[in-house]
């Protein structure tokens, strides 16, 4: 029930994307319902079954020299999340150093900071076969392979200090990770920060970059990724019934969100208003759903119930939609839990279709292309929608953007683990 | 007279629990320091390492065994912390439903070790620079759990599953703030009613290879170590350890209702960065901001609990608030020196034990939890104990 | 061919106990892994890894999830779930195991929960008489 509270906007926006880094030309391939993806570049993966990745093409790096080498030694994490973080901040026009008042920062991160070679060189040399391993060898290994700053790159947290130093932030600094929900769980946090008075402005976002060697393992080991290498645009297709997992995509997003009437006073432009924030978690299993969508359901029920939102009024859902069989179909369930009889209704898309996971950035730029949509009242497509699936039947926006009249927008991302976070954003 | 700012709601400590390198529970850790006794410091590679004792068994406190191989060394502590901490509330069940997990938790060790096996054998060291060679062998030899083992929000996530809390769940990874953060943002989401129950506090494992080489690239052991196992001449006073240290926090009202023992009020949150790398100048801002938020001046607080890591090999020590910032404050705690440094978890560790110990002996006092992490992030809470429920 | 049926059934049991945190007298032979046993999809990829490391071979993907419920007979099984022949051929082949489950047939989703021990065992037996003839 919103009231005397205090209400939190939108007044920036910045991103790297596979499909771009400016918010034009990322709304334009979105609304084209361009792929991203194609066959892995960056590295020989060839010896991987899957070899296919929606990989960010062009985004400033020039900027990347400006950045403090905090931000820098963190590789592509670091320099996307400076990058999407400084257009979002210039986006805003904020003055470039706030210094009068303490501005938070909320961010979150993946962990593919440690180099190939730091780490896997010292591990191809501390077993002489798979039933021994010396720790001497390895450390001692490491000790030559370690860039500088290893200690600060264990975890996000320096991340978020050389952000905030770049910004001269002075308020209070968050670091998060919620694995795939965690760019919208960034977002939660520096809402409700506002929310309940800590700071009157937040930057939040999400930075990710897992297509590397390991990254790419780790999630083919698990069985979670597309095998269609032949046709790479093609394989990302959510809710579709020949999907088949997900793609891996990688980059960062970054909002300004600020108090209304602080916004208002310095006459800001207000893309929309974050209207409800919702988390919650399946506590279930640790990759399997809840089965009915438990924590998804809760966390949809949340954001609306904080917005004082039916249902009813939702204009359309920026789904998960990661196009792994799982969560297409517990996703859509849970829809129609929360939705009832609206739910056949209410469009429901998916970016990944076309710009692939970004993993812990996903969040962060679906919440851009959520604001987006409001601005520009137009639903980005699900591409490569082709065949019903009957445990997916709601309206899945197939394969052409849409104009519509939307005065709300959901935005879902799930995680690993069972960590459920949505945002609701008002026009 | 010290009173919560504000009209939102009050905030109480219901519950405890702890795993240490000093201790695998509050009792055993409370009973070691009222010994005098500091946990024990190994050796290794050169490195001093304080671990959580080999007689740590996690299997009571997995109320689904089979989770037990998805659980590295800090998810594991967590759990445990949480299952003792849960129980010392009294809150089970259904009662759990929405509670919130919200931990604070250190950078994840990799598996280094398996994934080293996994590559094995490999003489020329091809995988180094082969990445088909690289893929192929660890795609048929590396555990296809990897990555579940690693995440480091796995550690909130098992917490809700084996307690069953459907609430909002969040793994915060600032650094060595981390922990105490945890702490203040689940006070913070309770008192703006995103949640009535949480399950917080910090949980990590900073005895892996991986960190320790970071600690002594970063100069952080005094005499830099020695070249084997032995203990050196001069012992560092920077023992990297591990553990967790677990709260329940619950909104004041139903943890009187309910009768639950109230440990500590939370009166104030704060975390700020007044600048990269200067923890000094970051930790007196967020000190003035708790108390201001609070309603106290320094003079209010009686008892203070430090959790700072030592600064980088090079940096003046201002980087790393090791000159106290309240110098009228009477008690200053540093459980570091008997429990090691726990990174992430070292400010919860510190709480845990300061308020077990606060309990144990009755007293009434105004607290403040102060912790630095490496990169100079800064946070800070206000509490105070009533052992007689003078609420 | 070294390796007796008995003793593939004692590791093959040893494994699952391994993987899903049970003694191997707890393990029955038609226990479904699923519905019995408490598997999970994840523990369907840690069984397969630890089988291909025991006994040196490699388990392609999609067969661990169906056993040995295609490899003698590929018709059994189509795209919406086990025929009515197939269903026939299951139940003689698998008479210990609780057919009561399904009254209403199995369809694809339920195949996983066919998955035995038994049925991992008469896997690796084809594989390992397969590999050495």
């Amino acid at each position: 029930m919103r009231g005397s509270r205090r209400e939190v906007v939108v007044t920036g926006l910045g991103l790297v994307s596979p499909l771009g880094d400016d918010l034009c030309s990322f709304w334009q391939q979105l609304t084209a319902g361009t792929s991203a993806v194609g066959p892995i570049r960056r590295f020989d993966a060839s010896g991987y079954p899957t070899r296919i990745a929606a990989e960010v093409k062009t985004w400033d790096q020039a900027s990347s020299k400006e950045m403090p080498e905090l931000v820098r030694s963190q590789g592509r994490i670091g320099t996307y999340a400076g990058a999407a973080a400084r257009s979002a901040w210039l986006d805003s026009g904020l003055p470039v150093r706030l210094v009068d008042e303490p501005v938070g920062l909320v961010l979150a991160a993946g962990l593919g900071v440690f180099d190939y070679q730091e780490l896997v060189g010292p591990c191809s040399a501390a077993s002489a076969d798979p039933d021994s391993f010396d720790e001497s060898i390895l450390r001692r290994e490491m000790q030559r392979a370690l860039r500088p700053w290893a200690i600060e790159r264990r975890s996000p947290g320096a991340l978020a200090a050389g952000l905030a130093e770049w910004f001269g932030f002075s308020g209070p600094t968050m670091a998060v990770m919620t694995a795939c929900s965690a760019g919208t769980q960034a977002i939660d946090d520096a809402a409700r920060w506002i929310r309940n008075g800590l700071v009157d402005v937040a930057l939040c976002g999400a930075s990710d970059s897992e297509i590397c060697p390991l990254g790419l393992a780790s999630f083919c080991l698990l069985g979670a990724l597309s095998k269609r290498n032949e046709e790479p645009q093609r394989a990302s297709r959510p809710f579709d019934a020949d999907r088949d997992g997900f793609v891996l995509g990688e980059g960062a997003g970054f909002l300004v969100l600020e108090e209304l009437t602080h916004a208002e006073r310095r006459k800001a432009t207000i893309y929309a208003q974050v209207a409800g924030v919702g988390s919650a978690c399946d506590s279930y299993r640790v990759t399997d759903p809840h089965p009915e969508g438990k924590g998804a359901i809760a966390a949809m029920r949340k954001a609306m119930a904080q917005a004082g939102v039916e249902p009813g009024e939702i204009g359309c859902i920026n789904a998960h939609g990661t196009s792994t069989v799982q969560n297409d179909r517990i996703e859509t369930s849970a829809i129609r839990q929360v939705f009832g009889d609206k739910a056949a209704s209410v469009p429901v898309s998916s970016n990944k279709s076309m710009m692939g996971h970004l993993t812990v950035a996903a969040g962060a730029v679906e919440a851009i292309a959520t604001v987006l949509t409001l601005v520009h009242q137009t639903i980005p497509p699900t591409i490569n929608y082709q065949n019903r699936d009957i445990a997916c039947d709601l309206d899945y926006v197939p394969n052409r953007c849409r104009k519509a009249d939307i005065r709300f927008a959901l935005s879902n991302s799930f995680a690993f683990g069972g960590h459920c976070a949505s945002v609701l954003f008002e026009r | 007279m010290v009173e919560a700012q504000s009209n939102e709601r009050r905030v109480a400590i219901t519950g405890l629990g702890l795993v240490s390198a000093l201790g695998t529970d509050l009792a055993g850790n409370l009973a070691s320091m009222s010994r005098g006794e500091r946990a024990q410091v190994q050796y290794c590679c050169g490195t001093p390492v304080a671990a959580v004792a080999a007689s740590f068994d996690p299997t009571p406190y997995f109320r689904v065994p089979k989770s037990l191989k998805l659980a590295d060394r800090k998810t594991r502590f967590a759990v445990a912390a949480a299952t003792m901490a849960q129980a010392d509330a009294g809150i089970y069940g259904r009662q759990l439903d929405d509670a919130a997990v919200i931990l604070g938790v250190g950078g994840s060790d990799m598996l280094l070790d398996q994934l080293s096996r996994a590559l094995a054998p490999d003489p020329e060291r091809r995988s180094a620079s082969d990445v088909p060679f690289f893929a192929d062998r660890v795609m048929t030899g590396l555990t296809p759990l990897w990555l579940l083992i690693t995440l480091p929000n796995m550690a909130s996530a098992h917490v809700a599953i084996q307690l069953g809390a459907g609430g909002p769940n969040n793994t915060i990874m600032t650094d060595c703030i981390a922990g105490a953060q945890a702490i203040g943002e689940a006070y913070d989401l309770i008192r703006g009613n995103g949640a009535d129950l949480a399950v917080c506090g910090g949980s990590d494992s900073a005895v892996s290879f991986l960190s320790l080489e970071g600690c002594r690239q970063a100069g952080l052991f005094d005499s830099g170590g020695t070249a084997g196992d032995e203990e050196p001449s001069e012992v560092t006073s920077f023992i990297p350890s591990e553990g967790a240290g677990i709260l329940v926090l619950e909104d004041m009202p139903t943890a009187v209702h309910r009768g639950a023992r109230i440990y500590a009020e939370i009166v104030s949150y704060s975390c700020r960065a007044g600048g990269a790398h200067n923890g000094t100048a970051n930790l007196m801002l967020t000190i003035e901001d708790a108390l201001r938020r609070a309603g106290w001046s320094e003079g209010d607080v009686h008892v203070t609990c430090r959790a700072v890591i030592p600064a980088r090999s090079g940096w003046p020590a201002e980087q790393a608030a090791t000159r106290p910032a309240m110098p009228s404050v009477r008690t200053v705690l540093d459980y570091s020196q008997a429990a090691g440094f726990a990174f992430a978890a070292s400010g919860a560790i510190g709480l845990v034990l300061l308020l077990g110990s606060l309990e144990a002996n009755e007293t009434r006092a105004n607290i403040m939890l102060n912790s630095v992490g490496i990169s100079g992030q800064a946070a800070a809470l206000c509490l105070r104990t009533f052992p007689d429920a003078e609420i | 061919m070294s390796v007796t049926r008995n003793d593939l059934e004692e590791r093959v049991i040893e494994i699952i106990g391994q993987a899903l945190d049970r003694r191997s007298e707890q393990i029955g032979r038609h226990d479904s892994l699923i519905d019995d046993l408490g598997a999970e999809s994840i523990d369907f990829l840690d069984i397969r890894f630890r089988v291909e490391r025991a006994f040196k071979i490699k388990i392609p993907e999609d067969e661990i999830w169906e056993g040995s419920l295609r490899f003698e007979a590929p018709d059994l099984v189509d795209k919406t779930g086990v025929s009515d022949e197939g269903l026939a051929w299951l139940k003689g082949k698998m008479p210990g195991f609780a057919w009561g489950r399904f009254p209403k047939g199995v369809s694809k989703a339920d195949l996983p929960r066919l998955i035995t021990p038994e049925t991992i065992v008469d896997y690796l037996a084809r594989r390992l008489e397969a590999a050495n003839t």
